[in-house]
């Protein structure tokens, strides 16, 4: 298309070139007369441009690039010619480097337009040269025609590579749409100017933003269709789009942020300022005082204690209450600075909800604090970080000694239940919540019932971070749950006595009446049968008799027994102490005791030195008739049973020895509970009152009992009787 | 005379009640063995060989249940009828007594009429069956009359109260002798006798009773 362009072809290995003849015509040269051979000293290169080719060539071949340049070449005529040499590398099949081929073409013509200007006026082409502004023009292709030096001061392109270059290729991407659409109203003829703002790409790949004019100049003649400057405005970009950043950020600020003018009407409202009071557009306000934002006493307020603070210091930040379009409060933290001209910025934070949660919290520590429940707060890891005045209280700890303790470690005592302090652990230790009851201990060693409800907190992220434990003391409900447990279970045992009680005395009297019955049967029988004798009559009558009498005298026994038994335990007997020579009282009883058994012997010693004694007289005979009635019944046939007596400082001491079957070890806790009758006596006659009741009746001395025995070899019952 | 009467085997822990039965079932023809406890019954019963057991439930040591097991295994071919006397009068009581095999309970207090009809409807229903073998496991000797001579009057005394069941307690009082003069004497005649253990004299007199009883010492 373009007049004057040459081809060429230099193969390596052929150490030649092939020249087209356009390029003998660049040069004026005749094809037939010579061969062009440039990178050897010729006529057509200075040294300098010859080096300089050498140098592009090379270039070329080191980077397989296309490498151009303009290089003086002289023709025939001695002229210098403009000429744009491209060198592009040739590959084989193979992608081996082989050669370079290129253009020549002559741009002296084209590349001189100051030439053109020159003849109108030297010294406007000299001020167009030394323009900031670039000043180019493009022909109708949009391909660069002329452009002055502040292109490459701008961008550091080249002033060769404008020429005959589309200019768009020097557009930034993003811009190229716009600008050719611009380009094509200009050489069309439907604008006359264009002006638009665009990103130049300089050489080193960096942009530039610059205010494109431009003007269709067709008319103007020569080769230029479109000519025009292209100011450097980067800076002011730049500024600019950090303002709109800045503005941006101001705008979506969570926020409020406004500007006020020193009158105090709004010349600025963020959009969350605007929303922060209820309202939906900026326009709302602007221009209206901030006073439409307050009530009355909070504008007082503002106007006597805020400003005057703010007017000295310039900063200020304060809390404030506000209205919203709808009327309700809002309360808001609040920093004002003043503006050099008087204006304010009202920067302000939503605190309603924090308020509310501040007022919530507060009343909540109060609930907390006051309440009757004890709180307890620990840590992750279980460590107490702070109690309640009820939690103090109750366990009468202070403060201080709880905080970094453990709770189980604080509150746990010898009846604690440790299986109850592991579950609560394991429930804990498994960021789960516990309730239950658990046993704990004051300061004091006080045993305190808790409810414990204990709950993990836990933060945003899910993690654990503290335990708070509301612990309510259940002691009195524990307790009355006690007593009406023990009263159950007194009523049971009541009942169960009854019972036992009733089986005992049926099972007790029917062998006594038994014998009676029998022993009535035989006198009926002798009585009836006339052949009897008279003194037979007499001895056998006189036997049964006595035999009555014995059963009788044995169920009145058990039924003292049993009723002694019922006034102990309605509390009826009452104590009657008196003093009393005791070897006598004993002797006494002794010798009674032996009549009634058929002159069976009880052996008697008086140890240490005789005082009179203070006792209850009845009790002490009742003590005495049930432990030789024991030592009779379960001592051993041939041996009799030994009292002792003996005498010491403050007290006496009435022991009962057999030799009998004795009490198995493992028995001898249980022979004081009613109705209690050992492993080896149970088939034995037997009311399992008689220990029970000596027990009583010597408590009421204030005496204790002690039994010592040996299985097969014997008991020995001792009774301790203290003086005061 | 004595060969017609029934044998009783009493046991009963209880004294009074003990001799009481005994008086009642003498007075009306039985001989009666009357003994204080379950082991020392088993002692006798195969010696006595009683033609029907009365016996106490509860006593010390050895039950009435383990002297009825007991009498079981001694005759597996007949059967004694054996009756409980007890003060147990649950329901439960008599049923484990009699599911054990008892023939009759008697219960705690009982008049003479009621006991003497249980004994007597239980021989004549014995009577009706088969006879009953008592297995011999008896080595205690026979004695003459010759072999009795060389006790001492007094000791022939308490020999035939002995034949005749009585305890020594009862002779103790029958001859306003102690108690223990009465255990020395017995000793003294086990020895005189040849027999050796607490129960071999007590043995030896069930087994020559006839002889015993027959002998004219006064």
């Amino acid at each position: 298309m373009l007049e004057g362009i040459g081809t060429y072809l230099y193969v390596f290995n052929r150490r030649l070139g092939e020249w087209s003849k356009e390029i003998y015509s660049i040069l004026g040269r005749d094809p037939q007369l010579e061969t062009i051979n440039l990178a050897d000293p010729n006529p057509y290169l200075d040294d300098q441009q010859r080096i300089m080719l050498v140098e592009l060539s090379q270039l070329c071949i080191q980077t397989g690039a296309t490498k151009q340049g303009i290089l003086l070449f002289k023709n025939e005529q001695g002229e210098t010619r403009n000429v744009l040499m491209r060198f592009s590398p040739e590959f084989d099949s193979y992608g081996e480097l082989v050669g370079i081929s290129g253009t020549m073409q002559d741009l002296t013509s084209v590349y001189t337009p100051s030439l053109h200007l020159t003849e109108k006026d030297e010294s406007y082409l000299s001020l167009i040269n030394h323009l900031d502004e670039v000043v180019f023009s493009l022909d109708i292709h949009g391909q660069g025609v002329f452009v002055n030096p502040a292109w490459e001061t701008l961008t550091n392109r080249s002033l060769a590579y404008f020429i005959h270059v589309p200019f768009v290729d020097y557009v930034f991407e993003e811009d190229r749409e716009l600008f050719q659409s611009h380009f094509l109203n200009l050489v069309s003829g439907r604008s006359q100017t264009i002006r638009q703002e665009l990103r130049i790409v300089k050489q080193n790949g960096e942009f530039l933003w610059m205010e494109l004019h431009a003007r269709n100049s067709a008319n103007n003649g020569g080769k230029s269709a479109v000519s025009g400057t292209l100011m450097d405005i980067h800076q002011r970009k730049i500024a600019e789009a950090i303002v709109f950043n800045q503005r941006l950020a101001i705008e979506n600020a969570q926020e409020g942020i406004a500007v006020l003018d020193k009158e105090g009407n709004y010349l600025y409202l963020n959009q969350q300022h605007v929303k922060l009071f209820g309202y939906e557009n900026e326009s709302d306000l602007l221009g209206k005082s901030w006073q439409t934002l307050y009530q009355k006493d909070e504008i007082e307020r503002i106007n006597k204690e805020v400003f005057p603070k703010l007017m000295t210091a310039g900063v200020l930040r304060f809390e404030s209450q506000g209205v919203k379009k709808d009327g309700a409060p809002i309360f808001q933290s609040v920093c004002l600075t003043v503006l050099p001209d008087g204006g304010l910025i009202c920067i302000a934070d939503n605190i309603t909800d924090q308020k509310r949660n501040e007022a919530e919290l507060k009343e909540m520590a109060l609930v907390a604090s006051r309440t009757n429940l004890s709180v307890i707060i620990s840590d992750s890891d279980g460590v107490i970080s702070w109690v309640n005045d009820s939690f103090t209280q109750k366990t009468g700890y202070t403060l201080n000694e709880i905080v970094g303790q453990r709770p189980h470690v604080l509150l746990s005592g010898p009846e604690t239940d440790p299986a109850t302090v592991q579950t609560i652990y394991e429930h804990l230790g498994a960021g789960r919540d516990y309730q239950g009851e658990i046993l704990s201990y004051d300061k004091y060693g006080n045993p305190i019932w808790f409810y414990i409800d204990v709950a993990p907190v836990r933060n945003e992220k899910g993690e654990l971070v503290k335990f708070i434990a509301v612990e309510s003391d259940i002691t009195v409900k524990k307790e009355a749950e006690a007593n009406i447990l023990s009263a159950f279970n007194k009523e049971r045992e009541l009942s169960e006595l009854k019972t036992q009680f009733i089986h005992m005395a049926s099972h007790e009297f029917r062998t006594p009446m038994a014998s009676i019955q029998t022993s009535m049967d035989v006198l009926k029988h002798y009585v009836s049968n006339n052949s009897v004798q008279r003194d037979d009559l007499k001895s056998v009558f006189n036997r049964h008799h006595g035999r009555i009498a014995q059963e009788i005298t044995r169920m009145s026994e058990i039924m003292n027994n049993v009723l002694l038994m019922g006034r102990l335990d309605a509390g009826k007997m009452v104590f009657n102490p008196v003093k009393t020579d005791l070897p006598e009282f004993f002797k006494n009883l002794i010798d009674e005791e032996m009549l009634s058994r058929d002159g069976a012997i009880i052996h008697y010693k008086v140890l240490g030195s005789p005082s009179p004694m203070v006792i209850d007289r009845s009790f002490m005979t009742h003590i005495l008739k049930n432990l030789l009635s024991n030592a009779f019944k379960y001592g051993a046939q041939d041996e009799e049973p030994l009292v002792e007596l003996k005498f010491e400082e403050l007290n006496f001491t009435l022991t009962v020895t057999d030799n009998g079957i004795g009490i198995p070890e493992s028995e001898l806790n249980s022979l004081f509970q009613s109705f209690f009758r050992a492993s080896n006596a149970e088939d034995m006659q037997g009311t399992g009152l008689g220990l029970v009741i000596i027990k009583q009746l010597t408590e009421m001395h204030f005496g204790t009992v002690s039994a010592e025995s040996t299985l097969n070899r014997g008991s020995k019952f001792s009774i301790l009787i203290p003086q005061r | 005379m004595q060969t017609n009467k029934k044998k009783i085997l009493l046991i009963e822990d209880e004294q009074q009640l003990r001799e009481n039965i005994s008086e009642l079932l003498e007075l009306n023809n039985y001989d009666v063995l009357p003994v204080d406890a379950g082991d020392k019954a088993m002692q006798f019963i195969s010696i006595y060989k009683p033609d029907l057991i009365l016996c106490d439930i509860k006593m010390p040591r050895y039950d009435g249940y383990w002297v009825l097991n007991e009498t079981r295994k001694l005759n597996p071919t007949g059967k004694v009828p054996f009756i409980f006397i007890s003060a147990k009068v649950d329901r439960a009581d008599v049923r484990t007594g009699m599911d054990l095999g008892a023939d009759d309970y008697l219960t705690k207090p009982f008049s003479a009429e009621e006991l003497l009809s249980a004994v007597n409807a239980r021989l004549s229903r014995a009577a009706d069956q088969d006879s009953i073998s008592w297995n011999e496991t008896d080595d205690t000797p026979k004695a003459k009359s010759d072999d009795l001579n060389i006790l001492t009057p007094t000791e022939k005394k308490i020999i035939f109260q002995i034949a005749q069941n009585s305890t020594s307690a009862e002779i103790s009082k029958k001859y306003y002798i102690s108690l223990k003069t009465v255990e020395n004497h017995r000793s003294n005649i086990t020895n005189k006798l040849g027999l050796k253990g607490h129960l071999s004299l007590l043995r030896f007199c069930l087994n020559n009773k006839k002889l015993i009883l027959s002998q004219n010492w006064d």
